[in-house]
This record gives structure tokens, sequence and C-alpha cells, in this order.
């Protein structure tokens, strides 16, 4: 097996690629071009990038209104219950129905994308 | 009631011990070793990933925390469950993927070198054993004040128990004790739960009006544990991206069949040990109304008695059978819960040094299974006995500077190294190197020169160094990669980004075309 990574420090003069590494990354090269695969992370990018950047901003955005808004997160809400306890609630919740949409939607349409993609991959070979 | 705790304890020890004897019959193989045969269900990994999740750290530190400190301790657990986002979208089906026991198997099948997996073998040894020691820590001074066993005795007691349940059963018997575990933990909260929901008429808001009532209005928001304004999103960084890079719960993705099972896994967890940290606030809260925070304090200057105390409160009190029972259960439940945690922990310090350093570093992979599960064990061995040792030494001495460190060793070191291997098409063995060292060494002499062991005399006033140590982590990761990315001839750059592609194709699909293509 050749070294296919950059080590610290690489060979002065590196042992030739061999012709079945060569072949099996054309596959590769194939796979990740395929109109499949890209449809299947164009899909992943769009379920996962609005899932997680906006619970991430919520989380992040209290946590910094924990350490400098004391006051507001003081502020009463129903009884002693006050805005700090509230958005923490909401982060459960959020992480919940979150974890549930990603879930739900990668059962139903990211499985099956990649599913296609990878019998795409296969019958390109044969 | 020393004899009812003794008799509860070794109840659960004895159960532990039967699934461990049932597990050692079906441990022979490298993949029933370190993965249980890789086919659990997902309820049954989620249930075990809860109960490696659900260490005593979380089921008596955050409790503690809310008991003593309110709002602080409720940001800890609410943190502990966000965390799991990032492991479910981004991490827990890649490394399911392109893995087969451990993190370094991921890095070694990206960057298929070397130099890039024995990187992540110190990133795992790293933080599996600075988030060991707090554990062996805690249980010996649990035990010790709960059945007046010394403490060395009582370290070595967790020691030999968490050794017989890896060195015989493997994943397998860890797996079914975690799972044992959890599964009494989430009852006896139900029960806690019920009962103290019971003695205020079931409306929690009266739980947030006597602590307001009995401490005053500072216990309901942050700022009594964490000083300065940074500390809460720190706390947040750690947990987000440090779960994303503990080894031990990524471990846990190889014990079932595909990608699908472990998102499936995540979920489970999530829900779980969620709904565990959710209660803790009112658990906590209880604590300090109906036990009191001095008598807390008096137990344990950390808190970390609150919810056995509670227990014994709601049982009936001091003295009484039920309060003597309910504290033997709580206790006993604490006891596995160090014991599980703990064997998960060296399982897959075990894996990083057998499987990575033995077998993939040092003979090239040239070794066969029976000897592969032999060195297995010794390796279990020598951490099992490392772990003991440097239990023993942290008697008396701040562990909870090692929690936040290891967390924050896995945000910084591991954490940038799994992600950009997953996502970055340049990324190389320097840049793995580069981020887990810059990782490492940023985390570790921050976390030293900080609160949480300088206390006053504090260099760097944020309590998690995530903050910065994090950052620093993906600039060493950037610059290894940047300084080495023109070296070396277009060839092997060209089969380094072949090579991504293959990985990244087999990471999202569990597909690998390359292997696919060759063995037509």
């Amino acid at each position: 097996m050749i070294e296919l990574s950059h080590d610290p420090h690489p060979p002065q003069d590196p042992p030739p690629v061999p012709l079945r590494v060569l072949e099996g990354s054309s596959a590769s090269v194939a796979a990740v071009q395929s109109m499949n695969f890209r449809a299947l992370v164009s899909l992943k990018v769009r379920v996962v990038a609005p899932l997680l950047g906006l619970s991430l901003l919520f989380i992040l955005c209290t946590a910094l209104l924990a350490g400098y808004d004391r006051p507001l997160m003081a502020q009463k809400v129903l009884g002693a219950f006050n805005v700090g306890y509230l958005l923490v609630l909401l982060m459960y919740g959020l992480s919940w129905v979150t974890a549930c949409i990603y879930v739900y939607a990668a059962n139903n349409r990211l499985d099956p994308q990649a599913a296609l993609a990878a019998d795409a991959a296969r019958w390109s070979r044969t | 009631m020393k004899a009812m705790t003794v008799g509860i304890f070794l109840l659960i020890l004895m159960l532990t011990l039967a699934i461990t004897w049932w597990a050692a019959r079906r441990t022979h193989t490298t993949s029933e070793f370190y993965a249980g045969g890789g086919n659990l269900s997902a309820r049954a990994n989620g249930f075990a990933l809860a109960g490696d999740w659900m260490s005593a750290a979380a089921f008596l530190g955050f409790s503690g925390l809310v008991s003593l400190y309110g709002m602080d301790g409720s940001l800890y657990a609410v943190a502990a469950l966000v965390a799991f986002l990032v492991v479910l979208m981004l991490i827990a089906e890649p490394v399911r993927n392109t893995g087969r026991f451990t993190f370094g198997d991921v890095v070694a099948e990206r960057m298929r070198s070397r130099h890039a997996r024995l990187a992540a073998v110190i990133g795992t040894v790293v933080v599996n054993l600075a988030y060991m020691v707090p554990q062996m820590a805690g249980a010996g001074a649990l035990i010790k004040l709960l059945l007046g066993i010394p403490y060395d005795l009582a370290i070595v007691l967790v020691g030999v128990g968490m050794m017989v349940y890896v060195l015989f059963g493997g994943m397998i018997a860890t797996t079914w004790v975690q799972i044992v575990k959890a599964v009494l933990l989430l009852i006896a909260a139900i029960v806690l739960v019920l009962m103290l929901l019971s003695a205020v008429h079931f409306n929690p808001l009266t739980l947030f009006a006597s602590v307001e009532h009995l401490y005053g209005p500072r216990m309901l928001v942050a700022g009594g544990y964490f000083h300065h304004p940074l500390d809460p999103l720190s706390l947040f960084l750690s947990f987000v991206f440090g779960v994303a890079g503990l080894p031990h719960i990524m471990t846990r993705f190889y014990t079932v069949p595909d990608a699908r099972t472990a998102r499936k896994s995540v979920l489970w967890l999530m829900f779980l040990a969620g709904s565990f940290f959710l209660v803790t606030t009112l658990i906590g809260f209880a604590a300090a109304t109906f036990v009191g925070q001095d008598a807390i304090r008096t137990a344990d200057k950390g808190g970390n008695l609150a919810l056995p105390l509670l227990a014994q409160y709601l049982g009936g009190g001091a003295g009484t059978f039920g309060g003597q029972i309910f504290l033997a259960c709580i206790s006993a439940i604490a006891f596995a819960a160090i014991l599980a945690v703990v064997a998960g922990l060296t399982l897959a310090s075990s894996g990083a040094i057998a499987h990575d350093l033995y077998v993939n570093v040092i003979n090239d992979g040239k070794v066969g299974e029976a000897q592969q599960v032999r060195v297995a064990r010794i390796a279990t061995l020598a951490v099992g006995l490392l772990a003991v040792l440097l239990g023993l030494l942290a008697q008396g001495i701040n562990v909870g500077v090692l929690v936040i460190l290891a967390i924050a060793v896995a945000a910084s070191a591991n954490f940038p190294v799994i992600l950009l291997s997953i996502f970055w098409r340049r990324f190389n063995t320097a840049g793995v190197i580069g981020g887990m060292a810059v990782g490492l060494a940023s985390s570790v002499i921050l976390a030293f020169i900080g609160p949480a062991f300088l206390k006053g005399n504090a260099i760097f006033p944020i309590v998690n160094p995530t903050i910065l140590s994090m950052p620093l982590g993906f600039v060493g990761a950037w610059a290894g990669t940047m300084m080495t990315s023109h070296s070396g001839r277009r060839a092997i750059r060209e089969a380094h980004e072949a090579r991504f592609d293959a990985f990244v194709f087999r990471a999202h699909t569990g597909l690998d075309p390359e292997r696919e293509h060759t063995a037509q």
C-alpha cells in the first residue's frame, strides 16, 4: 500500500502510483461527480445547514445572553419562572424537534438518494 | 443502613458480573471485543449511549450544581443534550461508514498514514484518561462516604470491576452493563420526580418560587458558578463540539450494523438522556428546598450528594426504613453508573492502544485475529492499572479541572481533526498532527492556568478554555495542511485528492468505490 497523504517529511523519491490505485481513483472521481451523488450532497446541505445553523445560533445566543444580559434573563414569565428558564426549556424542545426532523428527512429523503448514488456507482462499473 | 447499602451494591455487582459471564461466551473475535459484533438495534444502542452519557458526573453532578447554583447547573445539563445535534447531523453517520473500531480508524482511512493514526491514538488516550480519573476519584469519594470503605480500597474495587467487565466481556458486556445502568437510573429518576412533584402538588413552579424565596433571585440567573460573562458560551462550545470528539462516544457507532441505525440510536439517546437532564433542574431545586444547601454542602462541598440526600428525604428522612432504602438504591445506581462509564472508557482506550498502535502503527495490520484479541486484553489490563494508579494519586486534588480538560481536548484537538477529515479535501497528515498538537497543548495549558485549577489567581479568566483552544486547534490543522500541501510530487497529490473522493463517497453512502472497483 502506498502513502496517499502528505506526511510532514514526504519521501524524496516516492514510488510511482500503481495502475490498480489509479483505476480505483478514477472510479472514485466518477462516483463523486455523478449526478446522483451531487444531488445527495446538495440535499444534505439543504437539510443540515438550516437545521443545525439555526439551532446553534439559538443555543449560542442564549449562552451569550446568560452571560451578558442577566436582567433580561431574570424577567419573570410565570411566577418565579423567568426568561432564562424559558429559553433553557426551549433548548430542550428545539433539540428534540430538530433531531426528529433530521432523522425523518434522513430516513425518507437522504437514505433513498444515498442508495441511488451507491447503486449508480456499482452499475457504472459493470 | 450500611448493610442494606452493601447488599444492594452486591446485587447490582452480581447482575453485572452475570452479564459479563454471558458476554464472555460470545466474545472471541476483534469485532466482538471492540464492537460487540456490530449488530445492536437502534434502541439497545441508544440505551447504551445514554448509559455512557449519564455518567456519575451527570447523575450526581448536574443536580448538585442546580441545588447550589441554580441556573448554572441547568445550563450544564441542557448543554449536555444540545451537544448531540452536531453528533447526529455531522459525525455519527460518516464515522460509522468510514471506521471499524476506533476514532483512529476514521483518520487513518482518510489519510492512509501511520503518523495520522498515531496522532489519533494520543488524542484518544489523553481524553479518555482525563475523563476516567475524575470518575475514579468520584467513585472513591462516594463509596468512602456511604460505606466507610477507605478511598484506596474503593478505587481498587472500581478498577477491578471495570477490568473484569472489559477483559472478559469486551464491548458486549460493556454495552449490556450500560443498558442495565441506564434503565435503573431512569427508573430511579422517574420515581424521584413523581415523589417530589407530589410533594409540591404537581406544580413545578412551586419549586422555582421556593428556591427564589429561600436563596434569592440570583439562583434563577447565571453567575453563581460562572463568574466570567463568556463562561456560559465557552461551556456550550465545549459540549457542542467536545462531545463530537469523545472517542468512547464514537466507538458506540460501530456496535450497530449501519449509519441509519447509528442515527436512530442518537435519537434514542437524546430522548432518554435529555429527559433525565431536564428533570435535574427539578431534582436540584427540590434538594435545595427540602434538604437545604447547608446540609448538601456539609455532606459534600461540591453538591454531589444532593440527589442521594433528596432520595433519603423523600423516602421518609434519615433513620427511617424508606429513607435508608432510597439512599441505598441511589448510591448503588451511582456506583453502577461509575463502573459502566469507566468500562466504556477503558474499552475505547484499549482499542486505541491495541488496534491502532500495536496492530496498525507498529505491525502494519499484520496481526492474527487471536493475537489481536490477546493484545486488546493486555492493553485493557494496562489501561485499567494506569487508571487505578491515577485515581489513587488524584485523592484530594481538584479533579474538576480534568473533566474540563477532557472535554476541552476533545473539542480542540479531536473535533477539528475529525471534522476536517470528513469535509476538507486538502486536509492532510501534517494537518492532523498540527491540529492535534496545537489543540492538545492549548487546551491543557489554558485549563491549568484557568480558574478551575488556579482559582482566584487564574491567568486565563474562563473556566472552559474551548472558546480559545478550539479555534487554535483549527488554526493548527489549517497551518499544518497549508505548509505541506504544495510539497510532494503531483501524482501523490492527485492520489491524495482521489482518496478524499473515495472517503467522502463512503462517508455519505457507506460504499467504498475504490475497494469495490479493485475487488472486481
